[in-house]
């Protein structure tokens, strides 16, 4: 009865000791084929002036080779929810620079973008640093 | 002439028979010292003996508690097998025990699920890595009160097993004492009155 109780004890830790398997088929850490798109950097931010009667901010970046597409983020403070304004995502082009028009913006708000690049397995990568504009 | 030596073979044995059944003896039969017993009320009163030992025996087999109906009934519900054995403070520590231990695994691995369902739908590579490590620590949390739940569970099979047995020695021990104390006993050959 004893070694019954001993190999319980045996049990219990190994069934203890079970890790979190990394099991999303897009992990990097799972799935060692896929490539983590690389952190988009050069972000600037432009918006319509205060005379334009449609409202609107235009974000550029830097375009990079790795990227299938790419995403914008969208949120109304600095550290606040970002979230997708595109989520079908703007296709990767030959062109060195790449830009988002966001049309549904209103004035008297401001607004902070973030871009990320999208593996061809779908995969983001890394969110750009926050860059940020007001609408008047 | 073969039927006849037969027939007087047949009749030798019967009368031969006869001579040593009249040997035996009831006397030394039914001697009531074979067993160090000085006459027959002596003999009565070591049967009555007998029967009340065998009384006891009975109420003794059926009220005693089995280890392994014990243990089945500690691994169901832990603690359970304490109270069948009337040791119920060991009972009420052990059931509350398993129901903290266990109760704080089940609360640490929903956070963990719910964090780790998040991983697993995630296509962004920071909300990846940020939902697993928010998983991974209510899951250590829920696998340290999962492993002490299960040690915990384990001590309470063992300490069922002494719980039984000891419970089963003073069972045997009340069971005499009450038997002892009582004056009047009935049983099945009459009423005996001690004084």
């Amino acid at each position: 009865m004893k070694n019954l109780l001993f190999i319980l004890v045996i049990v219990a830790f190994s069934v203890v000791s079970c890790e979190l398997e990394r099991s999303n088929p897009l992990d990097p850490d799972n799935n060692s084929s896929i490539d983590v798109p690389t952190k988009i950097s050069n972000v600037s931010i432009t918006s319509s002036g205060s005379g334009s009667v449609t409202k609107w901010v235009k974000v550029e970046w830097q375009s990079t080779e790795d990227a299938d597409a790419y995403m914008v983020y969208r949120a109304l403070d600095y550290d606040g929810s970002y979230v997708s304004i595109v989520p079908q995502g703007i296709p990767n082009t030959s062109d060195t620079t790449c830009s988002y028009r966001d049309n549904d913006v209103y004035a008297g708000n401001y607004y902070w973008y973030r871009i990320a690049g999208r593996s061809e397995e779908g995969l983001i990568g890394p969110l750009s640093t926050p860059v940020g504009r007001g609408v008047e | 002439m073969d039927k006849f030596i037969k027939r007087y073979v047949l009749i030798l044995f019967c009368v031969l028979s006869s001579l040593s059944a009249q040997d035996f003896d009831l006397e030394k039969f039914t001697d009531p010292q074979k067993y160090g017993w000085e006459d027959f009320e002596e003999r009565n009163h070591a049967k009555m003996d007998l029967q009340e030992r065998q009384r006891l025996l009975q109420l003794y087999r059926m009220n005693r508690l089995t280890t392994a109906g014990n243990l089945a009934k500690s691994a169901i519900v832990p603690g359970w097998g304490h109270f069948s054995a009337k040791s119920y403070t060991k009972g009420q520590i052990f059931l509350g025990l398993e129901v903290v231990l266990f109760g704080s695994a089940l609360y640490f691995y929903d956070q963990a699920m719910e964090n780790y369902d998040k991983y697993k739908n995630a296509d962004q590579v920071d909300e990846m890595n940020q939902s697993y490590n928010d998983a991974l620590e209510p899951y250590r949390y829920s696998q340290a009160f999962l492993g002490l739940g299960i040690l915990v569970w384990i001590y309470t099979l063992y300490d069922t097993i002494n719980v039984t047995d000891e419970y089963n020695s003073n069972l045997w021990s009340d069971i005499i004492r009450e038997y002892n104390r009582q004056n009047v006993i009935i049983t099945p050959t009459g009423i005996s009155v001690r004084f």
